[in-house]
């Protein structure tokens, strides 16, 4: 009784503030970066505009017009799908031989 | 026979383009780690090119054995940062994975941010860190020391407890772009991004433990501790063992994250220094690969030994 009590209130209480408190810590570097896009290039680096500034999407403007974005952006979809499909046709097969027709 | 034809048919294409894929460049390494190959020789016109005629025997070898100096760091570093990112992402991903293994509020969404680091490019992932949260000046690093030395100035006016904080000293945020702590920048962010990875595959297998067992260990007056240790540890042996594989695969061979954070301090792990080889002396490139090819080896089969013998029985 005692020891079910116990796993009671862990699991009440404390599991799910743990876990989401890991969960936070976890994705908050990604949140931060999202945050700071957000923010222009000067204001991104003052302790006083640390959480509280005026959001711009200057950012994302200067991203696609200064730099060639969309050709690298294009460059990674393409390697990445091309090297996807073609590992799948050449090991697809494979493991299909492998796993129907066991040998040795 | 006929029934032997279409599975190797099938097999074909994968064996033929893997032997390919192996046979040639492993090849042309050892070939180029004999010869001397140096892509801007003034001097040596000739060795710009790679010829049997330049053969060198082992002086490649020899060369970044003894006269480079930044072979022996080089190893002890890709050492270092592999062994302490499986260290930190089997145990951070285990304690996870069995704190979210049980259904809690959100869990759903808890799982998701969870995971998502994983999803994150290396050089991204470089970049965020070392710049906005590492950095000891502009970062979140610098600002929580620089908040927390204003802090403790501003408790030194209070009566009692102000001659207590006076005694604090003034604490330096720790700067992780010098040569020595930019190896632990770079176990941090490998860390947060491949715990992720642990969490995956130790969850799915968890899903699979016997709640049988489980139930009769608590009737029993197992404490959690020994549950875990007795119970959940041998069932997670084999995917413990995949995780370490495949880190140790995957991090012998960073080079984004190495790149960024310390490019032009000195720190470097066997990748950096084939690649900075590779911009002049192929030769000497091609023998540190060849070390690099058998220290993985060494590496993958001493893991698999501890691995299988601490956790198989």
């Amino acid at each position: 009784m005692d020891i079910i009590a116990q796993k009671v209130s862990f699991g009440r209480f404390i599991r799910p503030i743990a876990g989401w408190l890991v969960a936070l810590i976890f994705f908050f570097p990604i949140f931060w970066m999202l945050f700071t896009s957000f923010k222009t290039d000067a204001d991104a680096v003052k302790p006083e505009y640390l959480f509280f500034f005026s959001p711009t999407l200057e950012n994302y403007f200067q991203m696609t017009e200064n730099y060639d974005y969309w050709r690298f952006a294009k460059n990674s979809i393409i390697t990445s799908t091309f090297a996807t499909v073609f590992a799948l046709f050449v090991g697809v097969p494979s493991a299909y031989a492998m796993a129907f027709t066991p040998g040795r | 026979m006929t029934d032997r034809l279409l599975p190797r048919l099938l097999q074909a294409p994968a064996v033929v383009l893997l032997l390919i894929w192996m046979f040639v460049p492993l090849s042309m390494t050892l070939f180029f780690s004999f010869i001397r190959y140096v892509l801007n020789s003034l001097r040596h016109p000739e060795w710009t090119y790679p010829s049997l005629e330049n053969w060198r025997g082992f002086g490649n070898y020899e060369y970044v054995l003894y006269k480079s100096k930044d072979f022996w760091f080089a190893v002890q570093n890709s050492i270092f940062i592999v062994g302490s990112v499986i260290f930190f992402t089997v145990v951070l991903g285990l304690a996870i994975a069995v704190l979210i293994n049980r259904p809690f509020l959100g869990r759903g969404i808890a799982r998701v941010l969870l995971i998502s680091p994983f999803f994150v490019m290396p050089s991204v992932n470089a970049v965020l860190w070392i710049n906005m949260i590492l950095d000891p000046v502009l970062g979140l690093n610098g600002l929580a020391v620089e908040g927390l030395n204003k802090i403790v100035i501003s408790l030194h006016d209070y009566p009692i407890i102000g001659s207590f904080f006076s005694l604090w000293p003034e604490i330096e945020p720790i700067s992780f772009r010098a040569t020595q702590t930019s190896a632990y920048a770079v176990i941090i962010m490998v860390t947060w991004q491949w715990t992720p990875f642990a969490i995956l595959i130790f969850m799915t297998s968890l899903q699979s433990e016997d709640q049988q067992q489980k139930e009769a260990a608590i009737l029993d007056g197992a404490n959690a501790w020994s549950q875990f240790r007795n119970l959940t540890l041998p069932h997670l042996a084999r995917p413990i063992a995949i995780v370490v594989m495949i880190q140790a695969i995957f991090h012998l061979s960073l080079y984004a994250e190495i790149e960024i954070v310390s490019r032009g301090n000195g720190n470097k792990n066997l990748p950096y220094l084939i690649g900075e080889f590779s911009s002049n002396n192929i030769g000497a490139a091609s023998a540190t690969g060849i070390f690099a090819v058998i220290l993985a080896n060494i590496v993958a089969i001493f893991l698999l030994r501890l691995v299988g013998k601490n956790l198989a029985d």
